[in-house]
């Protein structure tokens, strides 16, 4: 009886904030984890085919040590989807790489601020944060 | 005799002949030293090409066949039934084939290949290869605008050596100097024969120049003809002749020659006339338009097709007779040709490629990193931002407006305006409007023309107040009569436009409404400084003057300014330079510089989000409201009309998902027009937003630091959804508000409670 008034009551306080109609956040079951590793990226429409295949051309540019054409990639999904919080990431790991921690400081901030909801891309842009004010 | 032979044998005789001969050899060589100089000059002054942005095609991308079929035609494909090679397509309902062009992006050369996009529910479904393999992205070639020069911003469409069609050459030599392989430059015959013509009628009427004088008087000379002028043109022609081969001298007549006049915009070279009347590469042209155009040669304004088709067709069709004379084309083709109209196009489509605003805020850009000097070395190329769809809605909704707006009042002069439209999240310009004359290359006002900004300041007073902590658009703010005594001692007693006082009401109204005593008495108590911070911070490159009336907009700034702090605001409080170059890259394809994307985080977001928030309001319920009637239902926008003193000047600034645009409505002799932001800028903003492909609802992801919750509206006490004027707001998470009477949400309140109770039990 107690555990049923319980979960009645927990159920009021959800009618306390009816949210926004909610942003199509990205996957739950996406495979991110902090600590540096490969956070994948999450699109939410039909460009995700696009927005893949520019990424996967951005790391394939950055592990080569070809920086400019790496960040030319990335720009170009993020003109895409330019809310899409993986993308800003990537973009900063980029920066981090070719020695700029300003910048990767920065779009880690602007993933954070697009990120919203979406817990495993602050984890990541939190972590990215940390990496670049170590340098 | 006897006494010429004694003088010319005489010492003082001989040196005054020789002084003579000496005197006109030097003449004559500095003459044609300079001539050959200058066209030196010219001919290496290639001009570096200017790129829009190239159109990116997806799966998801908002798009149907016919926007890819006109996207296309401009940039010079050919509709076909069957696509048989690079540059051609086939239309169908929901499918394009097409065979792209070699191009050579800045970062890596796309061979010339077959595609096939398929379209469903008004966007493109899928992209195949050749192979009819899935595509993920299809990057098209970008639109070519055009050129800058470094000596003389003039238009060119460069035809390159071996894209000169041998026809259009055949027919050049055979209409306007048959005798151009063989001769030094001038032909004598010709001269004699106008000279016994002319000096019969008593003035010049037969030319007798060869090609090579026609390119050295439209390089060099005015169009005086004069004797004198003729002598000076032989000269010169004679030293190009001397040092440069037949070739060369044709590739810079094909490129250089007049043939015709748009506006204040001369048309030289062949390439842009025949985009200029028959909107085709040169390559596409027929007979009968090759002919065309070697036929206004003679004379682009006399013979011109659009004024004056008769005289037109009855040349065209001469030059027509003279080709199947020479036997440069068959007696039939020639025949056919006779029978075909003219096939000008009604109107000019070189338009969308003659950008003048954009071109000069790309000039500028480049300027900062590039002196005149390099610019004009050969070949540079230059990418920049510029969506050419997007521009032309812009123009046309800005003129469109203007029109509009202008018959509504008849005394008044004309006025003018100005439209940016930028993609925040990466700074890009993608469109600019100048004023209400596109093609006019003057006055730029959308980076000039700096007028006060009048209630557009007024969400950068909220923000500062938001960052204080002290605030939420929740709290209230007294809207009544307030003095403010200056520094001078003067006293500034700011009114209401309407002329009345509100009261006690919430921020979000105050703000939604654009009420002006709220605002100052809002602004006063944050403390001008924090606005100042903001301003700069967002972009301006100096604090303007610290006067309480910059609460209300006392400050003179371009739209472009305003876009660039608006900018800020439409990217979660995140600065990035507003750019139109991407990269600009040299002739053997090496990136000589590319603008990377960089962002600073300059405000705190979540103060922005809140303040975006009742910019959204804004459209809504307040001054922005009429926008309604032409944007979509589930098109959520943001935005801040503005006004200033004696409705001199009208603007509007406002984002969607994706898109940013200011409009800027006003008179160049700064009278009033009458016009408020809404009732002006707002009805050209609005409608330009609402056809913007692929612009999304303003709806971004806010952290969990702040809760919506719902208030009334003109007291900012809580309340709940559908109960009398209760609209939802941000606040930062955890804020109490009092309660708005008549409007509980009892059930929340509970549930209020019982979280409270729960998270104490927790600690």
């Amino acid at each position: 009886m107690r555990l049923l008034l319980f979960v009645l009551l927990f159920g009021l306080s959800a009618c306390a904030n009816l949210p926004f109609d909610p942003s199509p956040s990205p996957a739950a079951g996406d495979s991110a984890s902090v600590a540096g590793e490969r956070v994948e990226p999450e699109t939410r429409s039909g460009s995700a085919e696009a927005v893949r295949e520019l990424v996967a051309s951005s790391r394939a540019s950055r592990a080569g040590g070809d920086y400019s054409r790496a960040l030319a990639d990335i720009e170009r999904a993020i003109r895409i989807e330019p809310r899409n919080p993986y993308l800003w990431l990537e973009l900063g790991e980029t920066h981090l790489i070719r020695n700029d921690p300003r910048q990767a400081a920065a779009t880690a901030r602007k993933a954070m601020s697009v990120a919203g909801p979406d817990g495993a891309a602050k984890a990541a842009a939190e972590d990215l944060l940390e990496r670049a004010s170590r340098r | 005799m006897q006494e010429l032979k004694q003088i010319f044998l005489r010492a003082p005789g001989r040196w005054i002949i020789a002084a003579l001969l000496g005197a006109l050899l030097i003449h004559v060589l500095v003459v044609g030293i300079g001539a050959i100089r200058q066209f030196e000059d010219r001919r290496w002054d290639i001009p570096a090409g200017v790129y829009a942005a190239p159109l990116e095609l997806y799966a998801g991308l908002p798009l149907d066949a016919p926007g890819l079929s006109t996207a296309l035609d401009q940039l010079g494909f050919r509709q076909v039934d069957v696509v048989a090679r690079p540059g051609q397509y086939a239309l169908e309902p929901n499918r394009v084939t097409l065979w792209t062009r070699a191009f050579r992006f800045w970062d890596r050369v796309d061979p010339a290949a077959r595609h096939t996009v398929n379209f469903g529910g008004g966007r493109i479904r899928s992209l195949e290869n050749a192979n009819g393999e899935r595509m993920a992205l299809l990057r098209l070639e970008p639109m070519r605008l055009g050129s800058i020069f470094a000596t003389h911003h003039e238009d060119r469409l460069l035809v390159e050596p071996d894209a000169i069609p041998p026809i259009l050459v055949d027919a050049l030599k055979a209409v306007e100097d048959r005798k151009f392989d063989r001769h030094f430059g001038l032909d004598l015959t010709a001269i004699l024969r106008a000279a016994w013509v002319n000096l019969r009628s008593g003035e010049i009427r037969q030319g007798g120049s060869t090609l090579t004088q026609q390119l050295v008087k439209s390089y060099f000379l005015d169009g005086r003809r004069t004797f004198r002028r003729k002598y000076r043109e032989a000269i010169m022609a004679m030293a190009l002749e001397l040092r440069y081969d037949k070739e060369a001298l044709l590739h810079a007549y094909v490129n250089e020659i007049y043939l015709g006049q748009q506006g204040a915009r001369a048309i030289h070279g062949f390439g842009l006339a025949s985009e200029f009347y028959f909107g085709k590469y040169l390559s596409q042209l027929e007979v009968h338009e090759t002919a065309l155009l070697v036929a206004l040669v003679k004379g682009p304004s006399y013979y011109d097709p659009r004024r004056h088709p008769e005289r037109a067709l009855q040349r065209r069709n001469l030059v027509l007779k003279t080709l199947a004379e020479l036997e440069i084309v068959d007696n039939q083709a020639a025949a056919e040709s006779i029978d075909r109209e003219l096939g000008v196009t009604a109107r000019s489509r070189v338009g969308s490629r003659y950008q003048p605003a954009y071109m000069d805020l790309v000039r500028r850009q480049l300027a900062a990193e590039y002196s005149d000097e390099s610019i004009a070395t050969k070949g540079l190329r230059v990418f920049t931002s510029l969506d050419p769809g997007v521009q032309r809605l812009a123009e046309r909704e800005l003129v469109d407006g203007l029109e509009r707006l202008q018959s509504e009042d008849e005394e008044a002069a004309a006025l003018e305006g100005a439209a940016i439209v930028t993609q925040p999240a990466t700074g890009a310009v993608i469109a600019m409007v100048g004023g209400r004359e596109i093609a006019a290359d003057g006055f730029n006002r959308a980076l000039d023309a700096k007028r006060p900004v009048g209630s557009l300041i007024k969400p950068f007073v909220y923000l500062a107040a938001l960052q204080s902590g002290e605030y939420t658009l929740a709290n209230t703010v007294e809207d009544a009569p307030i003095e403010v005594v200056m520094e001078s001692g003067r006293r500034w007693l700011p009114q209401n436009f309407s002329r009345e006082s509100h009261g006690e009401v919430s921020l979000l109204q105050a703000l939604a409404a654009s009420y002006n005593q709220a605002t100052v008495r809002l602004g006063l108590a944050t403390g001008i400084e924090p606005l100042l911070e903001i301003l700069v911070e967002f972009g301006l490159e100096e604090p303007p003057p610290a006067y309480p009336s910059l609460l209300l907009g006392a400050v003179e700034l371009s739209p472009f300014q305003v876009a660039g702090l608006y900018s800020t605001l439409a990217n979660d409080g995140f600065r990035t330079p507003l750019t139109a170059v991407r990269s600009v890259v040299d002739t053997e394809g090496q990136p000589l510089s590319r603008t990377a994307l960089e962002v600073e985080q300059v405000a705190d977001p979540n103060a922005v989000h809140q303040l975006n928030r009742g910019l959204v309001e804004v459209m809504q319920r307040g001054t922005g409201r009429s926008s309604r009637a032409y944007l979509p239902d589930g098109l959520a926008v943001a935005g801040k009309t503005g006004t200033s003193d004696d409705l001199r000047d009208s603007w509007f600034a406002g984002f969607s998902g994706d898109h940013l645009a200011v409009v800027w409505i006003g008179r160049d002799d700064n009278e009033p027009t009458g016009l408020t932001g809404a009732a002006g800028a707002l009805s050209v903003w609005a409608p330009m937003i609402a056809a913007m492909p692929a612009t999304t609802s303003y709806d971004p992801a806010y952290s969990a630091d702040l809760e919506p919750t719902w208030i009334d509206y003109d007291t900012g006490l809580k309340s709940r959804r559908g109960c009398g004027n209760a609209v939802q707001i941000l606040v930062p998470e955890g804020t109490r508000l009092g309660r708005q009477p008549g409007c509980r949400n009892v059930l929340g309140e509970i549930g209020e409670r019982v979280r409270d109770v729960i998270e104490s039990l927790g600690n």
